[in-house]
Parts: C-alpha cells; sequence; structure tokens
C-alpha cells in the first residue's frame, strides 16, 4: 500500500477514534448527576444569584445555555462538540471563561509534552544500553541484578515514585533540586526521573529479551563468519534487529507515560495539561475537561503513528496495512 | 479469591487436570520471588478482611488533640492533619483497595470474558463490531473513561469499581476470542470433532481449562494494574472521597505533607509499594507457572518482555 | 601433510546441558589440501556441523572445545585470540550455512552484506567494494546485479539467497570455503545449481571446501574426498575411488543402502536399525556398536581407532578388513552402476563434472 494511501486511511481511523471519544466524554458528563454548571466556579455565583435575582439567575442561564449550546437536543449537541473540538474550536471553560481554552493548552500542552518525550527519551537512552549489557552478561551477577531491579521498577508507578523523590530531595537532601514548579530546567529534573524510572526498567528487560533472542539467529553467526568485529556485530546485527522489536513497545510505554505525566504533575505542582485535567475533572468544567482528554488522547494516537511508521521504516519486511 | 475457586472449580470438573495443576504449582515453587509474593498477598487479603475489626479506630474518626502525631506507641503510624490514626487509615485502605480492585478485576474479567467468547465463536458482525471496539479501547488508555465514568457516577466504592471495572475489558476479550479463533482452528479440535464431539463438549472440555489458564493470568496482572489505576484516580482528586480512606489519597497528600510530617508518606506508600511488587511477582510467577510456552525463548518470554508497558499502556483502553 | 591448508587434530567438543555433558566431537582428526574438495558426511547429530564451527570459533551457548589443534597456514586456531581469529574469518576462511533466510540479516540489503566483510578485512576500499560486490551478484547468477545490490534477504527466493550466502562468503576470496549443508533448505533443482556454482567458483579462486552434507549423493558428486562421522568420531576417511569401491566401515555401507534413488524399490533399500545416538559420556566402545551387524564382544569393549586400511583410506572398525571382504564389495553394488564404465572414468577426472554436466543441461 502506497504511504499516501496509508496514512490517509490512518488519518480516518484517527478521526473515528478521536470522535468517539468526545462524543462518550460529552455524554457521561452529560447524563452525570447536577446541571451542567453546577460544580464549576461560576456555580456558586449562579446558585447565589437564583436566589437573590430569580430573573438576572435565568437571563444567564439561557445566555450561557446557548452559548455552550445547551439548548439543542442531545445528538446536536455531541455532533456540534465533536465537530468543534475536531476543527481546534474549544471555546472558552467554565473555571476561567474569559481565557480561550486554547490559550491554556498553549501554555500548558508543551509542559505535559517535554515531560513525556523526556521521559521516553531518557528511557531509551539508559534502558537499552543497560539491556544490550545484561544480554551480553546474560546469567551473570551483573544480568540478575539488573532484572531484578527493572522488575521493581515495573511495579512501582511514577507517582508513588514522586512521592518518594519529593521525600528524599525535600526532607533528607533539601536544595539539591527543587521538588515543586515548573519553569527552569532544575525542576524538569525529578519528574523525568520519576516518570522515567518505570520505561527505562521496561525498555531494558525488553531489549534484554530481544538481544538475547537476536544474539542467537543465525545472521548473527554470518556476521561473525564474515569475520565482523564483534562490537559492530552486536551493534549493527544483533541489536539493530531487536530495535525493532523495541519500537513496537514504545507506543503502549508512552500511553502510559502520558497517563503518568497527569500524575506526577500532581505531586509536583506543574502546572501542565495534566492539572488543567485534574482541575477541570475536579470541577466539573465540561468544556476543559473533555479538551485535554483530547488533546492528550491526540498525543498518543499521534505517537502510535509515529511508532507504525518508524517500525515500517526499520523492518524492510512490513508492509503498511 | 473468587478466581482462586473458579480455576479449583476447573480441576473438579475435568480430573484429567489435577497432574497438570499439580505440575504449575511445582513449577510456581521454584520462582521464590512469586512464593514472598503470594505470602505478602495473603498477607494483605487476610487483613484487608479483619482489618476494620483490628483498626484501633475508625477510619473516619478524628482526634485533633493529636493531629499530625508523628508515629508513637498509641499511634504506629503517626497521625495526619485531622487526627485520623494512619494505622486505621491503612488497614480500612486495605479493605477498600481490595473491594475495589477484585470487584473491578473481576468486572472486566466478566465482561471481556464474554464478549471475546461471542466474537470468537460466532465470528462474523458480532466478531467485527466487537473487535473495533476493542481495537478503540486499546488506542486510548482506559484511565480517560474512567475519569469521566467517576464523574458521571459518583466517589463511593461502588460507582469507582464500576469506573476502573467498566473500560478493562478490551484486554480479556482479545485474549479470550484469540484463544478460541487459535483453538477453534486448533489440531486439537479437529481430532475431537472428527471423533465425534460435540460442540459443547469441545467447549466445556478443551476450551475453558485453556481459556480459564490464561484469563486467570490475566486477571492476575489486572488486580495490581487496577490498583494502580485506583490510586491514579484519587491522585487527580477523582478517587474515593474522603473520608473513605485510600492508598492514593495517602500518597497524593504526602506528597503537600512530606514536608513537614514525613510519617505520613512512609507508612501507606512502603506498604502500597510492597503489595504492587508481591501482586506482579504473583502473577508473573502464575504466568510462568500456568503457561509455560508463552515463556520460550529465554528467561523473558514474549509476553514478559515488556508486559507491563503492553499492560499498563494500552491495557483497558478508552 | 605439512602442505595442508587446514589440519584438523583430536578436536574434541563438550556441550554442558541440564541434564548433563553432552560428548558431541570425541577426537576428530582430518585435513584439507590446497584445492581439495573434502566431504564430511553424516547424521544430524553426529558432530559434523559443530566440528567445523567449533574450529571457527563460532560455538554458540554452552559448547566448548575441550581438546586438539586445528592448524591454519600454521596457525591453530583453536589458540587464536578473538581479535585474530576474526582476521581469519570471512577473509582466509569463508562460510556458508544451511539455511539462507534465518542466516542473511533481514534489515540489511543485500549489497551491504557483501561489502562488510570486504570492509571489516580492509580488502578494498568503499568503492572497490561495492564494484566487487556487483560483480560477485553477477558471477553467482543474480541478474539485475544493480538492482538487487539494493534488494533486501526476504525479496529473494530461497535459491538467490543462498547465491547471496556463497557471493558473501567468497568476497575476500578465502582460499577455504567452509559449506555446512547448503543444498539442504533448497529445492532439489537450484541445489544442482548451487553445487555448481561452488565448483565455478572453486576452480576460479582456487579454494579449498570443505562441504558438509548428510546427502550422500551430493558429497560423491563433489568431493574429491569423504569422511564419514557418527556420534562425534570419524568412522572412515577415504578419497572419492576408494570411498565408492571398497567402503570398509558397517556404518557407512549402511548409510550407502539407505540411499533412495530414482527407481529404488523398498525392498532394495536396508535401513540402519536404531538412532543416532547422543553420547552423555566419552566414548568407551564403537559407538555404533548396538546398530551394528558385524558386532563382537571387542566392539563392545574397545573404541576402534582410526588406522590406515590402504594408502589414503582409513576406518574405524575392528573388523574392517573383514567387512571390506564380505560385504564391501556388495556395498559398492549400488554404486557400482554408476561406479564402472564411462561415468567412472568421468568421475574419476574431476569430482564436480557430473554436476558440471547436469548444469549445462539445466542451462
Amino acid at each position: 500500500m502506497g504511504l499516501v494511501k496509508y496514512l490517509t486511511k490512518r488519518f480516518f481511523a484517527i478521526l473515528v477514534t478521536i470522535s468517539l471519544v468526545l462524543a462518550v466524554g460529552y455524554v457521561l458528563i452529560y447524563i452525570s448527576p447536577g446541571t451542567f454548571y453546577s460544580a464549576a466556579n461560576m456555580g456558586q455565583g449562579l446558585s447565589q444569584l437564583q436566589v437573590s435575582d430569580p430573573a438576572l439567575y435565568t437571563q444567564y442561564l439561557n445566555s450561557l445555555n446557548s452559548r455552550y449550546g445547551l439548548n439543542q437536543p442531545l445528538i446536536e449537541q455531541v455532533g456540534k462538540y465533536v465537530w468543534h473540538s475536531l476543527s481546534f474550536n474549544f471555546g472558552t471553560s467554565f473555571q476561567n471563561p474569559s481565557v480561550p481554552i486554547v490559550h491554556q493548552l498553549a501554555s500548558a500542552l508543551p509542559i505535559s509534552a517535554i515531560l513525556a518525550f523526556g521521559a521516553i527519551g531518557l528511557a531509551v537512552a539508559l534502558g537499552v544500553p543497560l539491556g544490550v549489557l545484561a544480554a551480553l552478561k546474560r546469567n551473570t551477577w551483573l544480568d540478575s541484578a539488573l532484572t531484578s531491579v527493572s522488575m521493581v521498577g515495573q511495579a512501582i508507578p511514577a507517582f508513588v515514585l514522586a512521592v518518594l523523590l519529593v521525600l528524599v530531595f525535600g526532607v533528607w537532601f533539601p536544595g539539591i533540586l527543587p521538588v515543586s514548579g515548573w519553569g527552569n530546567f532544575g525542576e524538569a529534573v525529578l519528574p523525568i526521573v520519576a516518570l522515567s524510572a518505570g520505561n527505562v526498567a521496561v525498555v531494558t528487560r525488553y531489549t534484554r529479551g530481544s538481544m538475547v533472542e537476536a544474539l542467537r539467529q543465525d545472521y548473527v553467526r554470518t556476521a561473525e563468519a564474515k569475520g565482523i568485529p564483534y562490537r559492530r556485530v552486536v551493534l549493527r546485527h544483533a541489536l539493530r534487529n531487536s530495535l525493532v522489536a523495541l519500537v513496537t513497545v514504545i507506543g503502549p510505554t508512552f500511553a502510559f507515560t502520558v497517563l503518568s505525566t497527569v500524575w506526577v504533575e500532581q505531586i509536583f505542582t506543574i502546572p501542565g495539561l495534566g492539572t488543567l485535567l485534574a482541575t477541570a475533572f475536579q470541577n466539573k468544567d465540561v468544556p476543559m475537561s473533555i479538551t485535554s482528554v483530547y488533546i492528550l488522547s491526540l498525543l498518543i494516537v499521534g505517537m502510535n503513528l509515529v511508532v507504525d511508521l518508524l517500525y515500517r521504516v526499520m523492518d524492510p519486511r512490513v508492509k503498511l496495512e | 479469591m473468587a478466581a482462586i475457586t473458579a480455576t479449583a472449580g476447573v480441576a473438579v470438573r475435568a480430573p484429567r487436570r489435577h497432574s497438570q495443576l499439580s505440575l504449575a504449582w511445582r513449577r510456581y515453587k521454584r520462582n521464590r520471588l512469586a512464593l514472598a509474593g503470594a505470602v505478602v498477598v495473603f498477607v494483605y487479603l487476610v487483613l484487608g478482611l479483619i482489618g476494620p475489626w483490628v483498626a484501633p479506630q475508625n477510619y473516619a474518626t478524628t482526634n485533633f488533640l493529636y493531629a499530625n502525631h508523628p508515629p508513637s506507641l498509641r499511634f504506629p503510624f503517626g497521625t495526619d492533619n485531622l487526627g485520623h490514626d494512619m494505622l486505621s487509615q491503612v488497614l480500612w485502605s486495605m479493605r477498600n483497595a481490595i473491594e475495589v480492585t477484585f470487584g473491578a478485576s473481576l468486572l472486566s474479567l466478566v465482561i471481556g470474558v464474554v464478549l471475546g467468547l461471542w466474537a470468537g465463536m460466532r465470528g462474523g458482525l458480532a466478531d467485527m463490531v466487537i473487535m473495533r471496539l476493542v481495537d478503540f479501547m486499546f488506542a486510548i488508555p482506559g484511565f480517560f473513561l474512567s475519569l469521566f465514568l467517576v464523574v458521571a457516577m459518583g466517589y463511593t466504592i461502588l460507582p469507582v469499581l464500576l469506573a476502573i471495572g467498566i473500560p478493562g475489558w478490551a484486554q480479556y476479550a482479545r485474549l479470550v476470542r484469540g484463544l478460541v479463533l487459535g483453538m477453534r482452528n486448533g489440531e486439537m479440535v479437529e481430532a475431537a470433532r472428527a471423533f465425534g464431539a460435540s460442540r459443547a463438549h469441545i467447549a466445556r472440555l478443551y476450551l475453558l481449562p485453556n481459556v480459564a489458564n490464561s484469563v486467570f493470568v490475566a486477571f492476575a496482572f489486572g488486580v495490581p494494574f487496577d490498583l494502580i489505576v485506583m490510586a491514579g484516580l484519587s491522585v487527580v482528586g477523582l478517587g474515593l472521597r474522603p473520608p473513605l480512606p485510600s492508598f492514593g489519597n495517602m500518597i497524593a497528600q504526602a506528597g503537600t505533607n512530606v514536608l513537614g510530617y514525613p510519617w505520613l508518606m512512609y507508612f501507606p506508600a512502603a506498604i502500597f509499594a510492597v503489595i504492587l511488587i508481591s501482586f506482579l511477582f504473583v502473577a508473573d510467577g502464575l504466568q510462568e507457572a500456568l503457561n509455560p510456552k508463552a515463556d520460550e525463548g529465554g528467561r523473558i518470554g514474549r509476553q514478559r518482555r515488556g508486559g507491563r508497558a503492553r499492560r499498563l499502556g494500552s491495557r483497558g483502553a478508552f | 601433510m605439512a602442505e595442508d591448508l587446514l589440519s584438523v587434530e583430536d578436536l574434541r567438543v563438550e556441550f554442558e546441558r541440564s541434564d548433563g555433558t553432552v560428548y558431541a566431537v570425541n577426537g576428530v582428526d582430518f585435513s584439507v589440501a590446497p584445492g581439495e574438495t573434502l566431504g564430511i558426511v553424516g547424521e544430524s547429530g553426529s558432530g559434523k556441523s559443530v566440528s567445523v564451527l567449533s574450529i571457527m570459533g563460532l560455538l554458540r551457548g554452552n559448547g566448548q572445545v575441550t581438546g586438539g589443534t586445528a592448524k591454519f597456514m600454521g596457525k591453530d586456531l583453536l589458540k587464536l585470540r578473538r581479535r585474530q581469529l576474526e582476521d581469519i574469518r570471512g577473509r582466509d576462511i569463508g562460510m556458508i550455512f544451511q539455511d539462507p533466510m534465518s542466516s542473511l540479516n533481514p534489515t540489511m540489503r543485500i549489497g551491504d552484506q557483501i561489502m562488510e566483510g570486504m570492509l571489516a578485512h580492509q580488502y578494498t576500499n568503499h568503492k572497490g567494494a561495492f564494484n566487487r560486490a556487483l560483480q560477485l551478484l553477477e558471477e553467482v547468477g543474480i541478474p539485475e546485479a544493480r538492482a538487487r545490490f539494493r534488494s533486501y534477504p526476504h525479496e529473494f527466493s530461497g535459491g538467490m539467497r543462498q547465491r547471496a550466502m556463497i557471493a558473501m562468503a567468497v568476497a575476500c576470496e578465502p582460499q577455504l570455503l567452509i559449506a555446512d549443508e547448503p543444498t539442504t533448505a533448497v529445492d532439489v533443482t537450484v541445489q544442482t545449481q548451487i553445487l555448481v556454482l561452488l565448483r565455478e567458483l572453486q576452480q576460479k579462486q582456487r579454494m579449498s571446501v570443505v562441504l558438509i552434507t548428510h546427502d550422500f549423493g551430493v558429497a560423491t558428486n563433489v568431493c574429491d574426498r569423504i569422511i564419514v562421522m557418527y556420534a562425534g568420531k570419524v568412522m572412515e576417511s577415504a578419497p572419492l575411488a576408494d570411498f565408492l569401491a571398497r567402503p570398509a566401515h558397517p556404518y557407512t555401507i549402511g548409510l550407502r543402502r539407505s540411499v533412495i534413488e530414482v527407481g529404488t524399490q523398498a525392498h532394495q533399500l536396508k535401513a540402519i536399525p536404531g538412532v543416532a545416538t547422543t553420547l552423555m559420556a566419552p566414548p568407551h566402545n564403537c559407538p555404533f556398536a548396538e546398530r551394528c551387524q558385524w558386532v563382537t564382544d571387542l566392539c563392545r569393549a574397545e573404541v576402534p581407532e582410526l588406522r590406515p586400511l590402504s594408502d589414503g583410506h582409513f576406518v574405524a572398525c575392528h573388523r574392517a578388513e573383514e567387512v571390506l571382504a564380505e560385504a564391501g564389495a556388495n556395498g559398492a553394488e549400488r554404486a557400482a552402476p554408476r561406479g564402472d564404465g564411462a561415468s567412472a572414468s568421468a568421475r574419476s577426472r574431476g569430482a564436480w563434472s557430473q554436476a558440471g554436466d547436469e548444469a549445462t543441461l539445466h542451462a
């Protein structure tokens, strides 16, 4: 299949997936108890107004309802909402009606992206060499040490590690690295470490496994028989083919990392997308909560597409489908 | 627990499985980490069951005279800013965690197995629709759906259980469908059919035992994953609402309290981590013991390699 | 013996397994003269592949050389450091493996895989390696070399992959080519083509060839001398003519009776009873004893040494003379129709001639 045709197909698949996310999110919030605005910031003001000036309240409510299209039938609301979101026309949030959601995203998204991509990058940069090392020294103490550590690392979720890091660098050794906030390089270190630890473990174990398998392959023996220096045999032949398998695991790992940024941002009080999402859901800020999920989903789905293309590039046997 | 009895049930129905189960147990016993994990999980389950009775205080009891009290004889785990006894909080959290995670995993399992069997046995349109849905659920983390479900349903035990359990089905459905398809076309079933075995007979004798093993392993991985999701919901403020105690709440609050009152973090986070690791060891051990074939090609088998990535990242996606 | 290119003496290889030590090679001797084609024949598990792999330092996992020497151009390959061995592998000794699919790197272009060895050995510069790779592709019979240079292994057919393997192995003009079951995984017609190709290259580059095969037909078609291995030991070693006319080991005779040729009726076949054994202890008797119809108490008590029977003909059997007298002629019977008359002289002219004739027909 040609690349253009493949991309078109994938584009529509993504469109359907994302639309479904938006629609399901909207409907679930729609049927949730309470009125649309009851929990958001303006809910309080509105309910006071309802008591003090019912007429003005009704007027406000009507104009809000028409602004958010709530006076239309549900199916129409959903359709419109999905369409607006897909065309990146998010409107304003309930919490912060004077600032367009796009502006809030513009400052929050880069932060979360740096965290997620930083964590994945660090995981690959550390995990691949460690995995290769474990595979080359397999069944030695080094191998078992690396395997055990990464097994534990895999089991601990990022938010627990984040709290632990806050303890270490906030209580035991204060002043080395900042444990909260966002704005300079130092403040990015601990969150990225917390996020990538599990990923390092995943990548290490995965690389080890596929390297052990690759080193056993006949083509590695062929390369050795050709008299290729062992270093190159390991890197160009064994590792190069292991990476093909590794690429496939990057997709799911990235998805989980994006999810983890939501948690880790809470612990380190970082004003990223995760914080937008958490505040929005806590306050039932309908547009903001759906939009933040939408953007995070887009990030994940986009990364999956990139991974699939990368897989295609790395393994000539794979055909796009 | 329910799942364990389920496997035992299989053993009773098909006596031939006895030897296989004892073989599996022998394989499991060899894995020391898995054994240790099983002990911890057992203690956790017992504490979760009896916790509410042995806890020194009710989870909602506050004592402002002893707010933020460091660990002492009276309060072994210390107290928080409202004077909750942290030991009681931990014990009650275990109870809540067990109810929510086992309930949620079981719910995912039931939905997933039913849909997976349906898709695999029926094929055709049903298969196509269900598999499209599975693809969709795998594309985006199920956590996001959980968020919406919690908002829609509320912040007590049952809603949180449902919110975690509903998005988790796709994993089981895909697993079961794959097994059914593999076996429907497999030689074993073909041979049985050649001998004139009926459909139901084949399903009961060949399909169920094989499916049961794999599903049980998936369940063993599912419970700790749901534990993470449950705590994760609390971290973004959408888990069990206080005064209901949960590990997630304690850990999330510890993040802000850790500078002044680090004991609020020590005990819940450490216990939570140990439980998670133990569950994973148990699941790993079960996988090795029940699905030895999945472990071909080195000590880290295909399924275990990147196991967490696949499981946690795209498992039960939205 | 001084002029031998490769001379292996008393080679021993063991594998550590969870259920004990496997004695895969138990004191193997053989040598290859310049320009000679040596065939090593045996069932799978007889240690023939393991022998050459261990010489090349390519043993996998827990296999270990526990004794012996392998002199190649004056150097003992078994005592070389990895770096020194890497210099010899691919440069002086080329190697071809059985399964051309799994033996080629799936993510590397064929041309790059051919060039790689030349560049590693600094056989020529990048441009030279590129040109030689193109030339090699043409030489091994791959059309449109320039386009095929950029292909990946999965885009090749089985025969083409094996041709590419051969191009890779001979790229640096090695003096010795080891072919480990090169025709086992390919179709019969392709098999002949590959054998012809090997012969052409051998003559052109004046290489010695060690051909490992389980196929007696292949071995007798192309080899100057044949070694029969069983349970990690050499059973018989003889020049082709002797081998065809005067086989003296019961196992050799058994193997030849097992060969199925076109027109062979089942009653004419005579299978060797039992299965090939895996030795879990060093041999203390004739390893073939339990399957041998000539077996005596001596065979069960003492390991027969490889001893000369006539000039260049060695055999490891306590009763070789009797076997030769009694059954050797019988055993040769089956080969006789091919071994006498015109084809016999053709055979003695050159080991590869018959394959060559067939190839002319194919071409």
